[in-house]
């Protein structure tokens, strides 16, 4: 009996080509067993097991009919082929889409079952599939995703790599490495699942499961890969299913179902792999071979008595072992002059191997399922947006150019007066706050102010640009660090609130007010969340900075309404967790009432929304926060919520003039050149979120702009000066044409700098 | 040398008596309340940690934040809230007492747990000194035994599932001997209305009974 098997690579993301060939030699010591490697720096091929290695030349160099037509005389000849990599076992499918009886890997329409993500044949099992989108989705789609799941998310490629994504800037420079080596575009994201990773592994033939087994991890390494496990029998909720789905899919040879049980004992299922996993030598070692099951099924032989289990538990250790003399060792690469650490491209070329198949997606549809975009979907643009730029487009000055988008500004605060309005009770007044840092622009501050907003400021300065456009002390609210600077800019009349940001600042506001150097109607503190990172608030981490909290409170003068501010970014935190802060927040409300004996009567929230999250599901979010604090706090008869950046990104574009178009580039995959006559210095939150584009050519005609293969070069002479990759513009795109940047409104105006303008 | 644990599993001590015998009678650790408002307020920390602590998980997950902000080592009983809290390290009493109060605000049924323990002589000579140094009752040594306590959590099925919150993980009834094997166990479920047998992993548990855990084969 002759084995081939390929898959040696023995790095610590291993294959599992070494563990097969260790069980197999063990139930069938007398088998020939021949590795098929595509590097000699597999060093897996130097593992004693194998009779005899074939090693081909790296995928890139390889000729794949030929490599085929090797493959499918081998297997004609009697000899059984048990792949180890995903990549070869996919090929393998299309080059034999009915299988083979000697080929031990699944035929193509199993494989098309178990394609990632959607693992579409696992119907039957008690798994849920972890919520995941495609790449092809509009840059703003994808930043919601990230947002919706609290930035827990990963960003997978189509066969192989898992990058964990926490910004969008990391999502940016990610995308552009795994597309680059994938050679696709299309990936996708998914959400995280947190708990415990276990996998099934099966051998299976001709659409019957030969044997299964059940591995929960004890032990990983770095990037999550078993390192130790235990092997238990599969519970009969996942067997009978599974047996059911293997005969469907007529599966055969080995396979894997990664997946993680949460704390809820829920299992999620992440990857369906069409091979056995790298740690299946441990399941022999616990009396589970099931290599031997798989090649005893393929041929009708009696399979091995398993040895006696020497034990439930495996785990792993780093060998030596000698080089084969036929394959004495390559060199290492000199390190690129000048640079840190040796160049190691993939050794067998398995990239290439991805961009040999791409390129060949046309004949072999399961590529193209993986690999291949239509095209990229563009971001939906609000009706008021344009009615907005109906009204622009023509009238737009020295670029680049902030442009206010009033109809659009005028519906997002009517809109918020309507959500306080409604979500106001009997014993609850909500009201909104406009934050003024997030754009001081006057006409955004009087509509704040006419659509009854509040006004939130962080110093004197802002206190005295509110009163100046409009509002009454009593319609503004002081809080941060800053609020000291500048004070002769305060008002002698009392303010709405004011809220300390230390204990220090809450000593010093009750100074201030006992000697009528400053007067507010509420005085009260702000809380720092003890579970995130942040520098603003009050720390609550730790008993003693919670009693000196709690002793600070007990010194406000009674005559002095109570009230807690609890502001988050929660387009960084994501909403889920900003509400649970909410919720956490809440509660530490009420403890602080119940251990000063102070009762809060006004409760500030809000901070770093992002406009759609804010407007998706507000009047019923509100309507929950408020039975919370009804609930909780009884005596809160005013709610703030500021809203920060939903109310202001929207109302103002960046408007930028075309300046030079290059050529189109000549190599495939690379990236048009357009210089524009703006900047990260107008556009600074480029690196944070995705903006919206509108072209605009010189007669006025526009077009919302989605994904392509043009980068928009500022004026800069800064490196980093990049405000937009990969855009698709229209082909006949001129110099003088206009580009709009939506969702400008907010820090992209406020913290825009004067840069290069001499 | 360190094989001495292999060397020295005990099923049951030489007079016959159970694994558990030298601890039958302890009873769970508990944290004493002065009935004044700083023990109060210690509480309260406690809590509210807690449930900024669990951000979105599921009450079911384990308070893993508790071994970020205490260590586990001596300490010296009895012990308030109010000195507890403020302590840098914590015994395993302690800790567990503290996993409970966070179970319970959460909702979660959950309970004391004691277990048998089995490690090397020369690991319960190292802690034997360490406590000795912090002037702590060594009770819980002995032998290659330790007597150790952690939180049972009795979910759907009548199944029971251990959290060992000294070393923040869940345990498993599959590791029964060498060292840190499992070898008793008794849940203190008093007032928990369900009766009869649970299920911890595959193996039956008696609630409010000392039982040795067999020896896996």
């Amino acid at each position: 009996m002759v084995i081939y098997i390929s898959g040696l690579y023995s790095g610590t993301n291993p294959q599992p080509g070494v563990g097969i060939a260790r069980s197999l030699r063990e139930a069938f010591p007398d088998a020939t067993l021949i590795g098929v490697e595509y590097s000699k720096r597999c060093s897996g091929i130097h593992w004693t097991d194998f009779n005899d290695i074939w090693l081909n030349r790296p995928w890139q160099e390889l000729d794949l009919d030929f490599h085929a037509r090797d493959i499918i005389r081998l297997l004609d000849a009697g000899n059984l082929f048990i792949s180890a990599n995903d990549l070869e076992v996919l090929w393998l499918a299309q080059i034999l889409p009915d299988g083979h009886p000697n080929l031990l890997t699944p035929p193509a329409d199993a494989l098309k079952a178990v394609a990632k993500p959607g693992v579409t044949g696992h119907g039957g099992l008690p798994v849920k599939i972890p919520v995941y989108v495609s790449t092809e989705l509009p840059d703003w789609e994808l930043h919601a995703f990230c947002r919706a799941h609290n930035w827990k998310v990963w960003l997978k490629g189509p066969y192989y790599e898992a990058i964990r994504i926490t910004t969008w800037a990391d999502l940016e420079v990610t995308r552009d490495r795994l597309s680059k080596a994938w050679h696709t575009e299309k990936l996708f994201l998914q959400a995280h699942v947190s708990g415990y990773e276990e996998s099934v592994a099966i051998a299976a033939y001709k659409g019957k499961l030969l044997h299964a087994v059940l591995m929960r991890k004890k032990d990983i390494t770095e990037i999550s890969k078993t390192w130790a496990g235990d092997i238990n029998p599969v519970p009969s909720n996942i067997l009978k299913p599974l047996e059911e789905i293997i005969r469907r899919l007529n599966w055969s040879g080995g396979g894997e179902l990664e997946m993680v049980r949460d704390a809820d004992e829920q299992l999620w299922l992440l990857e369906w792999n069409p091979r056995f996993p790298a740690w299946i030598h441990g399941a022999s070692l616990a009396g589970h071979n099931l290599s031997a099951h798989l090649v005893a099924g393929a041929t009708g032989q009696v399979t091995p008595v398993a040895n006696r289990p020497r034990t439930k538990e495996f785990t792993r250790v780093v060998l030596e072992i000698p080089v084969k003399s036929q394959f004495p060792l390559n060199p290492l690469p000199e390190p690129f002059a000048g640079r840190v650490g040796h160049s190691m491209k993939h050794p067998s070329g398995l990239l290439a191997f991805a961009g040999k198949l791409h390129d060949r997606a046309a004949s072999f549809p399961l590529i193209a399922d993986a690999m291949s975009i239509d095209a990229h979907q563009k971001a939906a643009i609000p009706e008021t947006y344009l009615d907005d730029l109906n009204h622009i487009s023509h009238g737009i000055p020295e670029t680049p150019a902030f442009v206010f988008m009033p109809k659009t500004a005028a519906a997002l605060f009517q809109k918020a007066a309507e959500i306080a309005e409604s979500a106001s009770t009997d014993r609850i007044t909500v009201r909104h706050g406009y934050s003024i840092k997030t754009n001081p622009d006057r006409r955004l501050i009087g509509m704040a102010l006419d659509h009854g907003f509040l006004a939130e400021a962080i110093s004197p300065l802002e206190v005295r640009r509110a009163i100046d456009t409009g509002y009454h002390p009593n319609q503004v609210i002081l809080n941060g660090p800053g609020k000291w600077w500048r004070k002769e800019a305060l008002p002698s009349e009392p303010l709405k609130a004011v809220f300390s940001d230390s204990i220090k600042d809450l000593e010093r506001v009750l100074d201030a007010v006992e000697q009528g150097d400053l007067s507010a109607e509420t005085i009260g503190i702000r809380l720092r969340p003890p579970n995130i990172d942040s520098r603003f608030g009050i720390p609550i981490h730790s008993p003693d900075a919670f009693e000196e909290l709690i002793n600070a409170t007990m010194r406000i003068p009674e005559h002095i309404r109570f009230g807690i501010h609890f502001h988050m970014a929660s387009s960084n935190t994501g909403v889920g967790q900003w509400m649970h802060l909410l919720r956490a927040m809440v509660q530490w409300c009420q403890t602080i009432e119940k251990l000063s004996g102070r009762v809060v009567t006004l409760l500030d929230i809000g901070g770093g929304w992002f406009p759609d999250d804010w407007e998706h599901r507000a009047s019923e979010r509100f309507e929950s926060v408020v039975s919370l604090v009804t609930a909780l706090l009884p005596n809160v008869t005013e709610l703030i919520s500021e809203p920060g950046k939903a109310i202001a990104q929207p109302s103002m574009a960046l408007a930028m003039q075309i300046l030079e178009v290059q050529d189109p580039p000549t190599d495939s995959g690379g990236l048009r050149e357009v210089v524009v006559d703006g900047s990260i210095a107008e556009l600074p939150m480029h690196f944070f979120y995705p903006h919206r584009m509108v072209h605009i050519d010189q007669k006025g005609r526009w077009q919302t702009l989605g994904r392509g293969n043009v980068q928009l070069l500022g004026r800069l002479c800064m490196e980093h000066d990049v405000v937009a990759t990969h855009v698709s513009l229209p082909e006949d795109v001129q110099p003088g044409d206009l580009i709009l940047f939506c969702d400008a409104g907010a820090y992209d105006k406020s913290m825009s700098y004067v840069f290069g303008h001499g | 040398m360190f094989l001495d644990t292999v060397k020295h599993i005990a099923i049951e001590k030489g007079t016959g008596a159970p694994i558990y015998a030298p601890w039958s009678q302890f009873p769970h650790t508990l944290i004493a309340h002065h009935g004044a408002a700083c023990c109060d307020r210690a509480e309260h920390w406690l809590e509210g940690m807690d449930i900024s602590q669990l951000s979105e998980a599921s009450v079911y997950s384990g308070p893993r934040w508790l071994l970020e902000h205490f260590e586990w080592g001596p300490l010296t009983h009895p012990i308030h809230w109010c000195e507890a809290v403020r302590r840098k390290s914590l015994d395993c009493g302690a800790l567990a007492a503290m996993t409970l109060r966070c179970f319970h605000i959460r909702g979660v049924d959950a309970y004391p747990a004691q277990i048998v323990q089995e490690y090397s002589q020369s690991a319960l000579l190292h802690w034997e000194r360490k406590w000795q140094d912090e002037e702590s009752s060594t009770h819980w040594l002995q032998d290659n035994l330790i007597y150790h306590e952690c939180v049972a959590m009795i979910t759907a099925n009548k199944t029971v599932k251990v959290w060992d919150s000294s070393s923040g993980w869940w345990l498993s009834p599959n590791s029964r001997r060498g060292y840190g094997g499992i070898r008793a166990l008794r849940i203190h479920t008093p007032d928990y209305a369900e009766k009869g047998i649970m299920t911890w992993e595959n193996m039956p548990v008696k609630l409010n009974e000392w039982q040795v855990i067999p020896v896996a084969e």
